[in-house]
């Protein structure tokens, strides 16, 4: 991928992308993009959008690929939920299992469950379980932030 | 191996807490019937018994009673009325296997049978205030949560 970089006095700063087609380098600065401004780019219909994280509702890991849960739909991300979890961490999203990232300002209501796991009903219904092991954690977050 | 270990362990000390909470009530029963009928002591074989009942009532509890409780709407479901109906007739199966009131009236039996669906019913009350005490507490953080992001 050639790199152009052009500094023109007065100038606002723009990034423009110019491709032939949607590859894997261009998707990969994309993305490194979107994250740095807090926008999840997301795949929808073959085409790549960036979106707004507060639409999402959570982020899950399936069979080593990422998808984001909107209230629209369902869209695949091209980062690990490791890395859109610790990027959005900011945004209100939270670990809540080892494939499951929520956006806790989705959260409709909680509730306390046997051996101190949680379960987190969502704005549109969805009910998500968070274990033991991530209970903890929600509580604290809930508590310090 | 080492996770299934630490998956059984973990559970064995789950249901050994509670099967403790049942052993205390069901001793102090037998010991509380013993001095009223005017013996002073309880036979450690029996004592033994105890603990084997109270470890399958608990064994129960924790196979019937897992994290999919619920007590959001009550303490009685499906699975906690079977819970206290195994847990009751355990209880009283166990007395007049091992004839724990020998000799003392048949109404002995079903007071203690009684008595024990009682004990049983109050830890089921114990786990819905914690479960009620702690949703309160997590839906009141989370609005804090929230209106602190806006």
């Amino acid at each position: 991928m050639k790199v152009t970089l052009r500094q023109e006095a007065g100038a606002a700063n723009e990034i423009i992308l110019r491709y032939d087609t949607m590859d894997d380098d261009v998707r990969a600065v994309l993305e490194l993009l979107s994250l740095r401004d807090r926008r999840l780019a997301v795949e929808d219909g073959g085409a790549v959008r960036l979106i707004d994280p507060a639409e999402a509702l959570y982020c899950e890991s399936v069979d080593e690929r990422t998808y984001v849960y909107t209230a629209q739909g369902v869209y695949r991300v091209g980062q690990t939920l490791s890395a859109v979890a610790e990027a959005l961490a900011g945004m209100g999203f939270f670990r809540c299992s080892k494939s499951m990232a929520v956006n806790l300002r989705a959260i409709e209501s909680l509730r306390s469950g046997v051996n101190g796991r949680i379960v987190a009903t969502l704005q549109n219904g969805e009910r998500i379980l968070v274990s033991r092991r991530y209970a903890k954690a929600l509580r604290e977050r809930l508590k310090g932030d | 191996m080492d996770g299934w270990f630490r998956k059984m362990y973990v559970w064995a000390m789950n249901v050994k807490l509670f099967m403790a909470l049942y052993l205390i009530v069901m001793v102090f029963t037998l010991s509380v019937v013993a001095l009223l009928s005017g013996r002073d002591s309880v036979r450690i074989v029996n004592l033994l018994e105890t603990l084997l009942t109270c470890m399958l009532v608990g064994v129960a509890q924790s196979l019937l009673l897992d994290d999919r409780a619920d007590y959001a709407h009550g303490i009685f479901f499906g699975r906690s009325v079977l819970w206290l109906a195994l847990s009751t007739a355990l209880s009283v199966g166990a007395a007049l296997l091992f004839g724990w009131f020998a000799g003392l009236p048949g109404w002995t039996y079903i007071a203690f049978g009684a008595f024990m669906l009682f004990a049983f019913t109050l830890t089921l009350v114990g786990l819905k205030l914690e479960q009620d005490t702690e949703t309160v507490r997590l839906n009141s953080d989370l609005r804090r949560f929230k209106a602190k992001a806006q």
